[in-house]
């Protein structure tokens, strides 16, 4: 159902496209002939991810584009410039020649929220969309023995001298700009505790060190089999299949909507029949069975987006953390 | 436990496993002992080829390559004074020297001996212990963290060879170095002179390269008009048996339960293990004044507590996906992949597997310890060696070392800017090994304090009423003090018996 739609997504764009740059658009709407309208690529495509191999982001995009192979005539080498949280391959990204031969694919973290908390030499408006492939809700947690057994046991705090002692994976990062925005709305009294990553977070609950952290969901399923730890609320725009009996924060009348995406862009100026190429092979190679398999070991929701949907989606995403960040 | 354990030795007894555990410690030991390539690349590079492979078989590769890998940092360490992961630093500071004086051989056998006795104690231990031992880790929050690296950072005074003060000044560079980047509790830039790249901090593997191996090279080239090459040590043998090691078998039993100990807590890895363990072998040596400068106790200790923690930290990996290091990190990702969840519930819904990592990490011990026996003959001629040859051969592997770190520019300035500091250390005689330790653990330090007085509203007390992180200020306490309150002791028993005591402390 999602494939047949994005697939359509795609078509629409590609039409778009065509009619601007050639009079052979007709052929677009029938069947996606794109690789044979343009000479692209005549060389292999190099994908930058700015975190050091091996980890999620890393393994993603690497079999990301060992699916898009199938549907491309060149070969795509997925390199790491690794640096100061992703910022240092973003970067380059940002800067590199817009043909199209060099793309990025990375996580929310660098791109949305950095640029707003420290300086960086690019925002989301270096970049264009090309696809966007999964994305993970921030989340709410504590353990099973703590007195909040629902959201609404932990918003009656305000007001009180409750002080909440709430764990998360470091600063400026999705997570703590959830914590952030939910304790700046409630007022409730807090001390902010971050940790290198979302395990050690997760370990200082589980260990009684912190009263509440922020995560991801599929990071705690574990704990939460084990019978450690409840999930109090998901800040996705829906509840997720996974935790059918989470609420959203959104149901719960706040107004908070944070995820962490992953996709792929390349610089702003690339051209518009080279983005549409690259867009139909990536489409196809992100809604293949065996990616979105992929992507949930590695504890993402999949969720294929299209060049313009992961556009708008990154844009109103940047203006969210923005907001709370600069308060 | 039973079943998992046979169903374990069923999976690792197949020949086509045996035969993945060769190729993996082959190949870990390769990249682990060339400087430019690391284990860590290795486990990356050898993973795709396990998607295809079933996910028992996969993991049998990847322990060899990890297990080998992790080990072979020490050959690099001890030949070319480039420890391949901070954990083999303190193998650097005998292994070396060791090398200069023409012992080489005997220094890589005894590191492969307690590297293989540390692994192997470690493993047989966590396959009785490991499901207990996960749940203690957990005891560890921010204050008890600080506790013990804060215990950790005291070994400084001890390492500083000569002079305490320069060893102290050192020391006070590596803080200061770790404090580069965006602070870890308000997120702003510290000493990033507005380029963003040191947002991140100063990459240690980038500082390791500079400060030990390329600054040695120039160190070597200055020195190349007074000093020949080195001669082998015609009195050295020529193969080392385990009767060989017996002299240091209590450091090495010792040396693997602090790596054990160790490794179990999150997030602390192998590097402060071996110091401990460098620094207790010290303390209980006949000669502590060889260490630093050709100890083979010294190499015991550091690489039985190190390897110690390769099969211990996979506890805290698996079971709460914290890894130890990044070598952790990326094997952790590629058992992931193979369908591994890390939780507290791995070893009651995923025994099996546990223990085919654990039975996976014995074996290739095993093995390891013959393939070394064998390679180490052939690592050892590269001291044969002329210097002009090998030392641009060992600089242009550094750079591009450095270079794949994050396969940039960056880091091969870092490193080169490093290689200009350790050169006027050691022309000025500032001892490296207090500023390594305090470069490693700093950040550890500062972030664990910071959370722990967080917590507290800004009150120290919490770090002594936590009996866990008491231990560990009273350790650090006795072992600070205790020389100078024993040797205060005996010099009140007279006059002549003090002679000599100063003499031995």
């Amino acid at each position: 159902m999602l494939q047949s739609l994005t697939r359509s997504a795609a078509a629409g764009k590609l039409r778009a496209v065509g009619l601007m740059t050639s009079i052979v658009a007709a052929t677009f709407a029938v069947a996606s002939t794109a690789t044979a309208d343009t000479d692209f690529p005549t060389k292999p495509i190099t994908v930058i991810v700015p975190y050091g191999a091996g980890g999620g982001t890393d393994t993603t995009g690497r079999f990301l584009a060992k699916e898009a192979e199938k549907h491309l005539s060149q070969p795509i080498a997925v390199i790491n410039r690794s640096g100061a949280s992703g910022t240092v391959g973003t970067a380059e990204a940002a800067a590199a020649k817009a043909d199209g031969y060099t793309l990025y694919f990375g996580a929310s973290d660098a791109l949305v929220t950095t640029p707003h908390s420290l300086k960086v030499p690019y925002t989301v408006d270096h970049f264009r969309g090309i696809v966007g492939v999964s994305y993970a809700p921030s989340s709410i947690a504590v353990r099973t023995d703590s007195p909040w057994e629902t959201l609404d046991d932990l918003l009656a705090e305000a007001g009180t001298d409750t002080v909440v002692d709430r764990g998360h994976s470091g600063v400026g990062g999705v997570h703590h700009t959830l914590l952030k925005s939910l304790f700046l709305e409630t007022g409730i009294k807090f001390r902010d505790i971050p940790f290198q990553g979302g395990s050690k977070t997760i370990a200082a609950l589980r260990g009684d060190h912190v009263d509440l952290i922020g995560g991801t969901p599929g990071a705690m399923v574990p704990s939460i089999e084990a019978g450690e730890t409840r999930v109090l609320a998901v800040s996705s725009e829906e509840r997720l299949p996974g935790f059918p009996d989470v609420p959203t924060f959104k149901e719960k009348g706040i107004d908070i909507v944070a995820t962490v995406e992953w996709y792929l862009l390349a610089p702003k100026d690339t051209p518009d029949d080279v983005v549409a190429v690259l867009e139909e092979a990536f489409l196809k190679a992100a809604s293949s069975d065996e990616f979105k398999a992929f992507t949930v070991t590695r504890k993402q929701e999949s969720l294929v987006r299209n060049a313009e949907e992961i556009m708008v989606k990154l844009k109103g995403d940047s203006e969210f953390f923005g907001g709370i960040i600069n308060q | 436990m039973i079943e998992n354990i046979l169903y374990a030795i069923s999976v690792v007894f197949i020949w086509q496993n045996l035969m993945l555990i060769v190729i993996g410690t082959a190949i870990g030991m390769v990249f682990g002992s060339l400087p430019g390539l690391t284990v860590t690349l290795a486990v990356t590079l050898v993973l795709p080829f396990t998607f295809d492979l079933p996910p028992e078989s996969g993991i049998v590769l990847l322990t060899g390559v990890y297990c080998a890998g992790t080990y072979a940092g020490s050959i690099s360490a001890i030949l070319i004074n480039t420890p391949g992961t901070p954990s083999s630093a303190a193998t650097a500071w005998d292994g070396y020297p060791l090398t200069r004086k023409g012992r080489s051989f005997e220094a890589l056998s005894v590191a492969l001996h307690a590297s293989v006795l540390g692994g192997l104690i470690s493993a047989v231990a966590l396959i009785f212990f490991a499901p207990m031992l996960a749940k203690t880790a957990l005891a560890f929050g921010p204050p008890e963290r600080f506790a013990l690296t804060f215990f950790g950072l005291t070994i400084i005074a001890r390492v500083s060879g000569k002079s305490l003060s320069k060893g102290f000044v050192a020391a006070l560079f590596g803080l200061l170095i770790a404090t580069v980047g965006v602070d870890p509790i308000l997120g702003v830039p510290r000493f990033s002179f507005n380029t963003f790249y040191l947002y991140g901090g100063v990459g240690m593997i980038e500082v390791f390269i500079g400060i030990f191996a390329i600054a040695e090279i120039f160190n070597q080239i200055g020195k190349r008009s007074e000093q020949g090459k080195v001669a082998k040590d015609a009195s050295q043998k020529s193969s080392i048996r385990w009767l060989d090691i017996i002299p240091h078998y209590w450091t090495i039993i010792k040396s693997s339960i602090i790596g054990i100990v160790i490794g179990v807590i999150p997030g602390t890895g192998g590097s402060i293990a071996s110091f401990i363990a460098y620094d207790e072998a010290k303390r209980a040596s006949k000669e502590p004044d060889l260490f630093g400068k050709g100890s083979l106790e010294g190499i015991a200790a550091a690489e039985s507590a190190n390897n110690g923690v390769t099969a211990a930290t996979l506890i805290p990996t698996l079971t709460l996906g914290i890894p130890g290091n990044t070598v952790a990190a990326i094997f952790l990702g590629a058992l992931l992949i193979h369908g591994l969840t890390p939780g507290p519930q791995l070893f009651v819904n995923q025994g099996g597997l546990m223990y085919t990592i654990m039975f996976s990490f014995i074996m290739a011990n095993i093995v390891m310890y013959f393939q070394g026996r064998v390679a180490l003959k052939w690592f050892d001629r590269i001291v044969n060696i002329p210097d002009g040859i090998l030392l641009p051969i060992i600089l242009t592997m550094c750079l591009i070392g450095a270079y794949t770190i994050s396969n940039s520019l960056n880091s091969v300035i870092v490193a080169l800017i490093f290689g200009v500091v350790g050169y006027g250390m050691i022309k000025f005689e500032y001892p490296t090994a207090p500023m390594v330790i305090a470069l490693i653990l700093g950040a550890m330090v500062e972030e664990s304090m910071r959370q722990s007085l967080i917590l507290s509203d800004g009150s120290a007390m919490i770090f002594v009423t936590r009996p866990i992180a008491l231990l560990f200020f009273v350790m650090t306490v006795f072992v600070t003090f205790s020389p100078m309150v024993m040797s205060l002791w005996r010099s009140k028993r007279g006059a002549q018996e003090q002679d000599d005591q100063k003499s031995v402390g």
